[in-house]
């Protein structure tokens, strides 16, 4: 024989029938190359060759020569790959013979010698690779049995590529299952060990990474106990991994057939990295929430600041134009009757200047104080808001006949205050552009657009050249001359300070010599 | 007898002159010591450094307190009396603020540390007169001082 063919212990009873027998008896010099097959007569007598001669693989038909003293070789003679050829095949069947560490399953029904051969070659190759690729893997069935599919053979594949843990152990805490990713978290399992001993040799701890896990309240006990465990936590310490990782465990009682409870399952993973990352992010929100107190912090220093600035503005540079004033009319006094015309226009301008700027700085701080002052929210009533405001202008200037149009009754939630800043100046804008107009008329009212409510003001005056409305909003911008019209170009600007304060936006309209409208919106119930 | 005498505390020249010239025009009768700061008005009251032979005789009806003011300001003032009032016998006269500042900060404090009134100055100079007099005329005319000595004594 050659010396690479493979030397398969092949136990055929004497008496027994079967197709093995006939295969192996019959066939074997077909002239099929690559496999020495032995053939014993008895278990014994494959167990006295095992001790004595190297063999590839051993083969036999259960059904023939039983399994009884396969369970007694579990853990032993593992090198040897086990094959177990049957005339009948069921998943039941299989599945017994797989817990028995039978690495292949061959269907004999279906097939010739030469496929026999094959098969069995085939499987010593499997078992081979398998062996390599896990030393201690007593559960390798990569292989599934080519002719049937087997669910064991499945659940086998399942669980040799599996990411997660997995372990069953019956319910004398025997292990029935460790598949290697269970082995690669924990470690392997050594061949003796009781229940209340795993915590201390699996290194299973508390997440407090100190406190050993009570071995009566690991998962898998709980569970053998009847009952479910979802995700808990646990860190694992290895020989593999000294800082050790955090794992999540989940463990369900296993039940059979009379529904008494028959072991436990429990399934594991690594969670460390995400562990890791909630705790960078957990962090990384502290390190923000530091970031930002400290900007706002910096934030209200600077506006600090900004306050101290805005007192000196309105009390340092009063003062002087109080001065200016007092003094150019002191002058006067002075000049008593050598006054000419001319003089006396002169301080009138003086002091009209002192006014003015006087008016700036006032309503600058105005601008400033809408900009940060608190806001009572609250319904207000804009119609009737609006009522007062013109029947106020209409009383300072009593010569002057402006028809007033106030659509009733529009609601608003926002600060009362400040929204009588906002129609104020809206209204006080309308009255002046409309002083040149024959039949003046100012409107107040409100319509729906896309569901929003937007209130508006027209009026039938001046106008303005649509091209400057996104000025008009801009500090100190202004149109006209002061001597068109007065004002301090702070009006719209304050205006749509408080708008958006309110969470709303404001917008003007207009063609020139044909009204201006001022439409606003107010977020918010 | 306390004259119609006022105390004006301000540092800046052309408010002094500005102050006196509206006080003459609005024609209340009434003379204007004034005191530079806080420090100086301090020793005016209680006769003491520059001020150690003030006429014994003439005892201001007001004082008008400006906030910003060298050395010791407005509210360093105010504070300063609160605490000394407690303890003497005899009475200050009443102390009104007058200030260009509006802030509502300001005039809580000023209330808050014992001000008897709170006048904002206007630009305008004829309003100023006007109000200059209406405040001199109340203070002067219209109110009745505290006794100079307590009647306990």
């Amino acid at each position: 024989m050659a010396k690479d063919s493979l030397r398969v212990c092949c136990l055929v009873p004497p008496k027994s029938r079967g197709r093995l027998r006939e295969l192996v008896t019959d066939c074997r010099d077909e002239g099929a190359v690559g496999v020495e097959w032995h053939l014993v007569n008895s278990p014994e007598d494959v167990i006295k060759l095992l001790g004595v001669e190297p063999f590839d693989a051993v083969c036999w038909d259960p059904k023939v020569a039983g399994t009884d003293w396969k369970s007694s070789l579990v853990g032993k003679s593992d090198e040897v790959c086990w094959i177990a050829a049957v005339d009948e095949y069921d998943d039941r069947h299989a599945t017994e013979l797989l817990q028995l560490h039978v690495q292949s399953v061959i269907d004999l029904k279906i097939v010739s010698y030469g496929m026999l051969v094959r098969e069995v070659s085939h499987a010593i190759t499997r078992s081979r690779m398998a062996t390599e690729n896990s030393r201690q893997n007593q559960f390798s069935m990569a292989h599934r049995p080519p002719p049937s599919n087997s669910d064991a053979g499945t659940l086998a594949s399942v669980l040799q590529c599996i990411a997660d843990g997995v372990v069953v152990a019956d319910r004398e805490g025997e292990f029935v299952v460790f598949n290697p990713a269970a082995e690669k978290l924990v470690g392997a399992k050594p061949a003796e060990l009781t229940p209340d001993q795993w915590s201390r040799q699996f290194h299973l701890f508390k997440p407090d990474k100190t406190t050993l896990y009570p071995s009566d309240q690991l998962p898998l006990r709980r569970a053998m106990r009847g009952e479910t465990v979802y995700d808990e936590e646990m860190f694992v310490r290895t020989e593999h991994s000294p800082e050790g990782r955090y794992i999540s465990v989940t463990a369900a009682p296993l039940v059979d057939g009379n529904n008494t409870p028959s072991g436990g399952v429990v399934v594991f993973r690594d969670i460390s990295k995400y562990k890791k990352n909630e705790q960078e992010i957990r962090q990384f929100n502290a390190e923000l929430e530091e970031r930002v107190e400290e900007r706002t912090e910096e934030l209200k220093a600077a506006i600090r600041e900004l306050e101290t600035f805005n007192y000196s503005v309105s009390h340092d540079l009063r003062s002087p134009l109080r001065h200016i004033d007092g003094l150019s009319l002191e002058l006067l006094e002075l000049l008593d009757d050598r006054l000419s015309e001319q003089t006396l226009e002169t301080v009138r301008r003086i002091r009209k200047a002192t006014k003015r700027m006087a008016g700036l700085i006032d309503a600058m701080l105005t601008l400033a104080r809408t900009g940060r002052s608190e806001m009572n929210v609250a319904k207000v009533n804009l119609s009737r808001l609006s009522q007062s405001i013109a029947a106020s202008l209409q009383s300072k200037e009593p010569a002057r006949h402006v028809e007033v149009v106030i659509q009733p009754d529009l609601v608003c939630f926002g600060d009362r205050d400040l929204l009588g800043v906002v129609l104020e100046n809206l209204w006080g804008n309308a009255w002046k552009f409309t002083k040149w107009t024959e039949n003046p008329r100012v409107k107040f009212g409100a319509e729906q657009r896309d569901h929003k409510q937007i209130f508006y003001l027209r009026d039938n005056g001046s106008g303005f050249d649509p091209q400057f409305s996104e000025n008009l909003f801009r500090p100190f911008y202004r149109l006209h001359t002061e001597d068109e019209i007065p004002g301090t170009g702070v009006g719209l600007a304050t205006v749509q300070r408080i708008v958006r304060r309110h969470g709303g936006e404001v917008w003007g309209e207009s063609k020139e010599e044909a009204g201006a409208a001022f439409y606003f919106t107010l977020s918010g119930k | 007898m306390r004259e119609n005498l006022m105390v004006l505390v301000e540092d800046e020249q052309e408010d002094c002159h500005l102050t006196q010239l509206a006080l003459k025009k609005s024609g209340v009768a009434c003379e204007l010591d004034v005191v530079h700061d806080g420090a100086e008005l301090l020793d005016y009251l209680f006769r003491s450094g520059p001020y150690a032979d003030r006429d014994a005789a003439r005892e201001p009806c007001v004082v008008l307190l400006d906030l910003k003011t060298p050395r010791l300001n407005g509210l360093q003032c105010l504070q300063v009396l609160q605490r000394t009032r407690g303890n003497d016998r005899k009475l200050l006269p009443p102390i009104v603020v007058l200030s260009s500042s509006d802030r509502d900060e300001d005039m809580f404090e000023a209330y808050r540390l014992g001000a008897n009134g709170y006048v904002c100055k206007p630009v305008d100079f004829e309003e100023f007169i006007e109000l200059i007099g209406r405040t001199a005329r109340f203070w002067v005319d219209v109110n009745r001082p505290p006794p100079r000595l307590s009647p306990v004594s």
